[in-house]
């Protein structure tokens, strides 16, 4: 990492609320020997309130949110959530004006250039197929970042791609407040995809990379009596397949 | 956004309360699973079938878009030179602001006592047509065979295409059967071939003939009806009197245009091709007796064409919600979306779907009806990439929160939600 460097990374409530994704997340950071300023473990980053058409309000808040993040003087966030990177990079800037002056990445994208530069080293793992499922915050509806993570995991193990995927990929159910507005509505979507839509019989292993599609997918596979069926976020499947640095 | 709204959050939240039972209940109906599961699997093929045989409908449908969006640029144009054509066709036209006006002007042009053969039409649904035309003394037999099913079945269409598509064989041959007065087995062959012996005469007695419209040209005033059962043509085209009601986004601006469309709306609904487009433009009429023009040779005496606005037109100003009007009512999106699939039109009021939504909330419905069904997206976009009209129905329904918000119609959880992000910076409720 460059000296003039400092790097913030932005849990987000949702990976900060789930201890499995806290604790990936920050296995992660530490195998692989990262320095940062840990943020938004206690920090919204106003998405539920844009999402449920709060914006005036919203224009306040974010205006806290991104002061308290430029105090730290952080060069480069990285978010492990699909919905506050968009909020940080479209929204903050396009809605509310406020353009913050650090580069803002996705984990998918980081853990990409970790891979490439060397700093991170992943075990060989060739025998597992894992299916990658895309989450739309960071596909369709974001900048399409499909490439990055599948290259991460093609660098460890076989990834298995689902019937519909990418830019057509299904939605796990997860997104868009629907797990706080029909709970039962939003898992019975994740377990359709699961069953109906992408799962060929061999793979019993779905990574993803956020933390909403990771939360919905577990519940959804739970359903699924005749299988057992283990979901990750990226951050925490990498921290379980990582050489030692 | 004010139509047919009130300030009440109570009244959402109790609303939304009814909606989630009734969603939860249908995620429990095992039939409806089974149902949608085979439609689903089956429009999949469908369509990559067609999509594969017709690769130049992907270029067509940007084509199409923009044709459109000229069209919603000027509704009002485009209505004043339709009208302008099918009048000098011999056709009656007329203008309805609203559901109520167009209700009027039926009853003006059907009276009582009479009886209609109706075709397949969302439209419809708007003016509550059937209520509407028994409530006056009428009785009308839907002939589509999937809305003869709900109609029996006293229910509402659950997709825009297959309005029966929650219903299984057995539900229909114990339906069919008690009209019938005989056991009738649980047979798609023998049931749909027990419509067709029952309507059959229905026709030909029938006063008036109901439809709606896929697509209507401004430039000769000619509607396209596309359809694969045939009901429609009968229904159009043996009683003396057809009667068309056609939403005002229904216009394209010529004749080549509409082939555009319907090319468009075949592959994208599934179709190589449909087994039936017809093509009406004013009355039927012959001039083979000395070139004395005489109406009513063999189809219908008269043609009676209602231009339908309810919302339309105010929609068509928003830069956001306009692109709802593109909507072939292909019914891809709903087949395709994630949510959709679990429970139908459960999802939906008189439209259905993601797209439904915004449908609800500015055309047929209001704010309030739309305020549960805005909540059961996920926002995901995937419907935008299936679209032939490349519509966002995702963008469309984050902007109806934000409407719904101004209104005060945000379910109680989810504006509690917001007030504790507020408050303490997250959403979730801290553990002590």
């Amino acid at each position: 990492m460059p000296n003039h460097e400092k790097l913030g990374v932005f849990f987000g409530c949702t990976t900060a609320g789930a201890p499995h994704l806290l604790k990936g997340l920050e296995n992660f950071l530490s195998k692989a020997k990262i320095e940062c300023v840990p943020l938004g473990k206690d920090l919204c980053c106003g998405v539920p309130l844009t999402l449920a058409g709060y914006h005036d309000e919203a224009a306040e808040y974010v205006k806290k949110v991104a002061d308290k993040l430029i105090s730290t003087g952080i060069t480069k966030m990285v978010t492990s959530c699909p919905h506050c990177y968009m909020m940080f990079k479209n929204e903050y800037p396009e809605e509310f004006g406020i353009k913050l002056p650090f580069k803002i990445m996705h984990f998918v994208e980081f853990a990409d250039e970790l891979l490439k530069s060397g700093r991170i080293k992943l075990k060989n793992r060739k025998d597992v197929q894992i299916l990658y499922h895309d989450p739309c915050g960071i596909g369709r509806r974001g900048p399409g970042l499909y490439d990055e993570p599948r290259r991460v995991l093609e660098a460890c193990v076989q990834v298995i791609e689902a019937d519909r995927n990418r830019v057509l990929g299904t939605c796990c159910g997860g997104g868009g407040l629907l797990r706080a507005s029909l709970p039962k509505l939003a898992v019975a979507a994740a377990k359709r995809k699961i069953t109906d839509d992408i799962m060929p019989k061999e793979v019993d292993t779905i990574v993803t990379s956020c933390p909403f599609c990771t939360l919905n997918l577990s519940d959804g596979a739970a359903e699924i009596e005749d299988k057992e069926l283990n979901v990750f976020d990226l951050p925490q499947f990498l921290a379980e397949n990582m050489e030692a640095s | 956004m004010t139509r047919n709204t009130s300030r009440n959050t109570p009244d959402t939240s109790k609303d939304f309360n009814v909606y989630k039972r009734n969603i939860y209940k249908a995620l429990k109906d095992k039939f409806l699973k089974t149902a949608l599961q085979r439609a689903v699997a089956s429009f999949r093929q469908a369509r990559d079938k067609a999509l594969a045989a017709f690769p130049e409908v992907v270029e067509k449908r940007e084509r199409f878009q923009e044709i459109k969006d000229r069209v919603i640029d000027d509704l009002e144009g485009y209505v004043a030179k339709a009208r302008e054509a099918l009048e000098k066709n011999h056709a009656h036209t007329y203008f309805a602001s609203d559901a109520d006006k167009a209700n009027e002007i039926l009853k003006e042009i059907i009276g009582t006592g009479k009886m209609i053969v109706k075709a397949k039409s969302i439209t419809s649904e708007e003016l509550e047509f059937n209520k509407v035309m028994a409530d006056y003394g009428n009785t009308v037999y839907e002939t589509d065979l999937g809305e003869f099913i709900v109609q029996l079945l006293g229910e509402r269409p659950m997709h825009i295409l297959a309005p029966a598509v929650h219903v299984p064989r057995e539900r229909v041959a114990k339906i069919f059967s008690e009209v019938a007065g005989r056991e009738l087995p649980a047979d798609p062959k023998k049931l749909a071939m027990f419509a067709r012996e029952f309507l059959r005469d229905k026709y030909f007695k029938a006063d008036v003939g109901f439809s709606g419209a896929n697509f209507i040209t401004a430039d000769t005033g000619t509607m396209f009806l596309v359809e694969n059962e045939g009901n429609i043509r009968f229904a159009t085209n043996a009683p003396e009197v057809h009667v068309a009601v056609i939403g005002v986004e229904k216009l394209m601006p010529t004749l080549s245009d509409a082939m555009l469309g319907l090319e468009v709306l075949m592959r994208y609904a599934g179709y190589l091709t449909t087994s039936y487009v017809s093509m009406i433009s004013g009355p039927a009429k012959t001039g083979d007796i000395e070139k004395v023009v005489v109406y009513g040779a063999h189809g219908p005496k008269e043609l009676h064409v209602i231009f339908l606005d309810n919302g339309r037109m105010k929609a068509a100003t928003d830069p956001v919600y306009r692109d709802m009007l593109r909507c072939l009512r292909c019914g891809a999106c709903m087949y395709e979306c994630a949510i959709y699939p679990l429970v139908s039109g459960h999802w939906g009021y008189r439209y259905m779907g993601g797209i439904g939504v915004p449908w609800t909330a500015l055309v047929s419905g209001g704010l309030q009806k739309a305020a549960p069904l805005a909540y059961s997206c996920a926002l995901c976009g995937r419907c935008k990439e299936i679209c032939p009209a490349g519509i966002d129905s995702a963008k469309l329904i984050e902007r109806l929160r934000d409407d719904m918000k101004k209104e005060g119609l945000v379910p109680e959880f989810i504006s509690q939600m917001a007030e504790m992000v507020l408050e303490t910076g997250t959403p979730y409720p801290k553990e002590e």
